[in-house]
């Protein structure tokens, strides 16, 4: 799995359910070869992925999506244009083990990921 | 009318190593099925399993190439095309390597450019995710 997508630069968060994360896309990551040649642009699922992943930081346990609610992406990511942004988690635990993910990539005043989704301890 | 593998660059935009649909069984005006093979170098396989950004793009890219086969037909080059929103997406399970997908795409609507399509994933029948999508074809300058 690729995991130079991206580095977590700074994390604040004050449980184990929700936090601000700053992360710093790699525009040398291998998924621009193929995602477009000659026109980079951020796969919107390596950026849900990025979210799961920020998730599991804060959470501190593996998990998995069972559920996106939904998912908009509202403006186009490139690592040369957002090298870095802001990814918000709030997780809400609705029974054991499962929980309710809202969480948002964002940066000044550009919205550009906003995520509903079930998740779960894996 | 079939197409495999690189063929399938015909349809596409996408390329190596993010290409998430190996055929497309067939295709007409208001739906598709298409497949993929999930091998052990794919780079959204983790500890032997297809995981989640791997389903979706697999039908992203399902929903391109069906999007894909009107534009060969015409002779054109495949359109850019970005998912704009994910709904009711359930991923019942994580595919092991080796298992071949099968997806049938069916068009909701298309109103400007804007597709919107639901897609049933299965391995040998069995549900493994569905979703709605939709997706907006770059028009070229």
């Amino acid at each position: 799995m690729m995991s130079d997508y991206f580095s977590i630069l700074q994390c604040e968060s004050e449980d184990s359910l929700s936090g601000i994360i700053r992360i710093q896309l790699n525009p040398d990551c291998r998924v621009y070869q193929g995602h477009f040649p000659k026109e980079p642009v951020s796969p919107g699922v390596c950026n849900i992925e990025m979210i799961r992943c920020c998730a599991e930081y804060i959470h501190h346990h593996p998990i998995r999506i069972q559920k996106i609610k939904q998912c908009k992406l509202t403006a186009l990511m490139t690592p040369q244009i957002t090298p870095q942004a802001n990814v918000t988690i709030s997780l809400q635990e609705n029974e054991q083990g499962v929980y309710r993910l809202t969480a948002s990539i964002c940066e000044g005043e550009t919205t550009y990921m906003t995520l509903k989704a079930d998740v779960a301890d894996e | 009318m079939m197409y495999r593998a690189e063929q399938l660059y015909q349809l596409i935009p996408q390329r190596p190593p993010i290409v998430m649909v190996d055929v497309v069984w067939s295709a007409t005006e208001t739906e598709a099925e298409t497949g993929l093979t999930v091998t052990a170098d794919n780079i959204f396989v983790r500890n032997g399993h297809f995981r989640e950004p791997g389903l979706i793009e697999h039908i992203a890219q399902s929903a391109a190439a069906f999007a894909g086969c009107g534009t060969f037909l015409r002779g054109e080059e495949p359109k850019l095309g970005f998912i704009g929103e994910i709904k009711d997406c359930v991923l019942n399970m994580l595919p092991e390597v080796g298992t071949q997908l099968r997806t049938h795409i069916q068009l909701v609507t298309e109103v400007n450019g804007i597709r919107l399509i639901s897609a049933e994933t299965r391995i040998e029948g069995e549900m493994v995710a569905s979703c709605i999508m939709k997706i907006f074809l770059k028009d070229d300058e």
